[in-house]
């Protein structure tokens, strides 16, 4: 009984530490633009379109690393 | 990829993206595409991946991901030849990777082109130092040494051979400098850096990389010296196994008391090739990534690592 509680404990902090490790390789942020890039996006783009390119969510390299893509 | 594009939209064969005939900005080089299917499924630029779910323009994404950089007509057309050149094709797509926009490139480049960099030491991590710098693109070096090439040297310090034994280091580095490199001029100093040399170095030069392990004190010494001259200064050494990078600019601050050393009388200092190599990247990067303003490393910084381990040891 105590084995398979041992055994439960173990898969469940596996699972945990599976979930923890998926969320750290898909870290996502946003794009910063400085005032100058700002305003060079607006000029080409349109300011609809700055708004739009600034809630994009951009994974971080580690997420590219993680999925498979293969290389040529 | 021009499929993706809305109508008069063009991405040429030399990374320039188009509207309707004018051009708009550069597309980075080393942008790429994750295909799933026959669609493109995500794009991955300086800033990260950036999913191309439904609804997300195409260009919008690029621009999400860093790899579009915008600029006036004339600057990318500047980019793009820069971007096509044997010299210097490399080292503007890693600054492409760097920069905001084209304009920032090219301050970059012309930084890294105009600057005067004194290489003081041209050992096992001096002499591969001055190759980095000179194939980055700095064309004006000063070549400091007045050590001849040892047998012992040649198991880590590789741009010497067997017929170069008994030359001045200079010597042979600038004779290996211009075989590869014709465009950079070169002045040569075979003697000891002393304080009052060092600083006239840090006087004449944007920046000087120090390499040297003698006289004994020569980097803390030259640390206050340029940090008084508001110079930069980027040194790369050894302190038994911790491999040390330090960066003096216009930031830092002189203070600091001045003390002795004593070596042994039958002194051999660590010179560990692989970790020289590691010195000679990180200095020469740090050196360049403070000419061109494009990174920040505060008023005083040391860092550095154990070689055996690569944890920070700073």
């Amino acid at each position: 009984m105590a084995a398979k509680k041992k055994r439960k404990t173990a898969k469940k902090k596996r699972k945990v530490t599976k979930k923890k490790a998926a969320a750290k390789r898909a870290v996502k942020v946003r794009l910063k633009l400085t005032p100058e890039q700002e305003a060079e996006l607006a000029k080409a783009f349109g300011k609809a379109s700055v708004r739009r390119i600034k809630n994009i969510s951009i994974e971080k390299i580690a997420g590219y690393l993680a999925s498979d893509v293969g290389m040529n | 990829m021009d499929d993706n594009l809305p109508d008069g939209w063009r991405i040429e064969t030399t990374s320039v993206l188009s509207r309707d005939g004018d051009n708009i900005g550069i597309l980075h080089p080393a942008t790429l595409h994750e295909i799933v299917g026959d669609e493109i499924s995500a794009i991955l630029g300086p800033a990260g991946r950036v999913a191309l779910t439904e609804g997300t323009n195409y260009i919008e994404a690029l621009s999400a991901c860093g790899a579009l950089l915008l600029g006036h007509r004339e600057e990318i057309s500047k980019v793009s030849t820069l971007l096509q050149s044997a010299r210097m094709s490399r080292t503007t797509s890693y600054l492409c990777s760097i920069s905001g926009n084209c304009r920032q490139v090219l301050t970059a480049v012309r930084h890294i082109q105009t600057a005067r960099v004194a290489v003081v030491g041209c050992g096992g991590i001096g002499s591969l130092a001055a190759m980095l710098l000179a194939g980055s693109g700095i064309r004006s070096l000063t070549l400091v040494d007045n050590d001849t090439i040892e047998e012992s040297n040649l198991n880590r310090q590789i741009v010497w051979s067997k017929d170069d034994i008994g030359q001045l280091k200079s010597d042979v580095l600038a004779r290996e400098l211009q075989r590869r490199f014709d465009d950079v001029s070169l002045a040569l100093y075979p003697r000891r850096a002393d304080r009052s040399f060092l600083q006239l170095l840090l006087s004449e030069n944007d920046a000087v990389l120090l390499t040297a392990d003698s006289p004994l004190g020569i980097v803390p010494a030259a640390r206050r010296i340029a940090a008084r001259l508001c110079s930069l200064l980027v040194t790369g050494g050894y302190s038994f196994k911790h491999a040390i990078v330090t960066v003096t600019n216009s930031q830092s601050n002189s203070a600091g008391k001045e003390g002795n050393w004593q070596s042994l009388e039958f002194c051999i200092p660590p010179s560990f090739g692989p970790a020289n190599a590691l010195l000679a990247g990180a200095t020469t990067s740090a050196l360049l990534h403070q000419l061109c303003e494009l990174a920040d490393y505060g008023a005083s910084s040391i860092f550095g690592w154990d070689v055996d381990t690569l944890k920070n040891s700073a």
